[in-house]
């Protein structure tokens, strides 16, 4: 996959990386159990610290999204929210995504198409269902 | 000689420096005089006119920097010389570098005007998997065993012609360790990424690391060869001039692999390129002023050129800042010492005092002292011939330190004049040869130390 790091932006780089593997992950485009460059090709070919790439596949690990095996490298292989944790915080992040796209004048009925859409678009969530 | 060697290295440099600058309006990833234009507008009118002109103006300057050269035939002492040639040196690359700048600026005037924006600003795309093959994509390191093996024989023969030449023979393993230095610095170089197909990034990227680690393994090969050529030609062949043509030739060896090199890799990439017609555009043209990149924003601190071979730093990066301040001071100190060298043995005059217990030769550097008790014989004699200098200063006017001289092996020269007669002072060391700037002034020389 391709990963778009904006180099200005003001999110951090260790933040963007884990976001783009995570959604390159729901896209389909990272497969379930495919490895990740280690960190320090992925460090020399963005051109930054080997430490903001670790910082990353750490947060990585830590959410449950790869797994870091001292041999193989990292890995994807997303793990299910069993104890209902994660439930909580996208309830918190939808909550504050709603209100913002309400005030903004985005109806009920497009917000939930949007989301639709969006969700079925997700490659990789389709073929993991069963795996997981 | 010197003007023959000098005028050849001139010739060189700017060929080299007009071939680089005039790619510059050859397409290049949708790059033309360093600024990137949406697909299909460098055949514009404007555009061709702002190229045309920027070609007429190089050629046009390239000549008067060639004419400006000649002067330096004229001048006799070598620390003059040596002046002239780096002020010339300055002048052709801030030249040419100039004119592409101005042109640049026209040229991203005129994209302004016309507003060609092309892709996104600061975004950095990498491919998970070129990043994965990246170590695959070099040729192997040990491919360097073969140049290091002929680099230790050279000195191992070096030291088996004459000890005194142990020092020189060690620029053959010196080259080699820079060439793999070279190799690391093309090994650890960013990879990047053009398109959403990662077959092709991955192809462009290989053809890229492939030939120039491998030309890296080639140039050590050929440089550590021509190092044992040399001293193989040393041994065995009498014509000084031709025991340093190896040494000579292999530059423009280096010169011929890089400019093939490049042809190879550009146009690979370009067909690569061309297969797939969306790109992933990424315009950084307000980071480049000319030929210079300064984004502080780009993590990296080596990008690669967008007119002519190699990488450029990014000044805009502390470490990027940090190595070419680091080349220039380098540079200049190391120019600074070899200008007072030179200017030492040009303006310093040699003194010999004849003391009662021995004779003292005052020189820059290469000075001595020889017991009178250790003096064997002092003669007058007409020629001598001077094989070729193990460690010593030369030039047309001069002949200071060690040389190896025919039928007398290595030995000392304080020689200020082509024409003889020499002062021959055998001692318990070997022999030791003196000759002032005049017939005249060589005799008093004799007579006085024959006193």
């Amino acid at each position: 996959m391709i990963l778009r790091l904006d180099m200005s932006s003001n999110v951090p780089i260790y933040v963007q990386l884990r976001n783009e593997i995570v959604m390159g992950i729901g896209r389909g485009e990272l497969k379930v159990g495919e490895g990740l460059p280690t960190v320090r090709q992925l460090a020399k070919d963005i051109g930054i610290n080997t430490m903001t790439v670790n910082k990353a596949y750490n947060i990585l690990k830590t959410e449950g999204y790869i797994e870091i095996d001292r041999r193989h490298g990292a890995k994807v292989s997303p793990t299910l929210d069993k104890d209902g944790e994660f439930r909580v915080k996208v309830e918190r992040d939808l909550e504050l995504i709603i209100a913002e796209s309400g005030l903004k004048g985005i109806e009920y009925d497009e917000f939930i198409k949007l989301c639709s859409e969006i969700y079925s678009n997700m490659n990789g969530l389709k073929l993991q269902g069963g795996e997981v | 000689m010197l003007d023959i060697i000098l005028i050849f290295v001139a010739i060189s440099m700017l060929v080299s420096v007009y071939i680089e600058y005039i790619g510059g309006v050859k397409l290049k990833k949708g790059i033309i005089l360093a600024v990137s234009l949406p697909y299909g507008k460098d055949k514009e009118k404007e555009v061709l006119e702002i190229v045309q002109n920027y070609k007429k103006e190089l050629n046009k300057v390239m000549i008067l920097i060639g004419i400006f050269f000649l002067p330096i035939i004229m001048l006799s002492k070598v620390s003059l010389v040596f002046i002239y040639f780096v002020i010339w040196t300055m002048v052709l690359f801030k030249g040419s570098s100039n004119i592409l700048e101005k042109y640049s600026d026209k040229m991203k005037d005129l994209k302004r005007r016309n507003n060609w924006f092309v892709g996104t600003t600061n975004i950095r795309n990498i491919d998970t998997e070129v990043s994965k093959l990246r170590n695959e994509m070099v040729v192997s390191k040990w491919w360097f065993i073969p140049s290091i093996l002929i680099a230790l024989i050279n000195i191992a023969v070096a030291y088996n012609i004459n000890k005194s030449l142990l020092l020189i023979s060690t620029i053959g393993l010196l080259g080699a360790v820079v060439f793999i230095g070279v190799y690391i610095f093309y090994g650890n170089k960013s990879t990047e990424s053009y398109t959403d197909d990662s077959s092709i990034n991955i192809a462009y990227n290989m053809v890229y690391k492939k030939y120039w680690t491998m030309g890296c393994v080639v140039a050590a090969t050929i440089q550590s060869l021509t190092n044992l050529l040399m001293f193989i030609f040393i041994k065995n062949v009498e014509n000084s001039n031709i025991v340093f043509l190896p040494i000579g030739i292999a530059p423009m060896i280096f010169l011929i692999g890089i400019y093939l090199i490049t042809t190879k890799v550009t146009k690979s990439q370009e067909e690569l390129l061309s297969k797939y017609k969306e790109s992933i555009e990424v315009d950084s043209d307000d980071y480049w002023k000319g030929d210079v990149y300064n984004n502080p924003h780009d993590p990296r601190s080596t990008v690669e050129k967008r007119v002519g071979v190699g990488v450029t730093y990014n000044m805009g990066n502390k470490k990027g800042r940090g190595i070419v301040f680091g080349i220039y001071t380098f540079t200049f100190l190391v120019l600074l010492f070899v200008f007072i060298m030179v200017c030492r043995f040009d303006f310093v005059k040699m003194d010999i005092i004849v003391n009662t217990t021995n004779i003292e030769i005052k020189v820059p550097t290469y000075g001595s002292t020889v017991e009178k008790v250790d003096i064997e014989e002092i003669k007058l004699i007409d020629n001598i011939e001077v094989k070729f200098k193990t460690n010593g200063a030369a030039t047309e006017e001069y002949a200071i330190g060690y040389f190896d001289v025919k039928d007398y092996g290595n030995a000392l020269l304080y020689v200020y004049s082509k024409e003889g007669p020499y002062v021959e002072i055998k001692y318990k060391d070997g022999y030791m040869f003196i000759a002032g700037e005049s017939k005249e002034e060589t005799e008093k020389y004799y007579n006085e130390l024959i006193k």
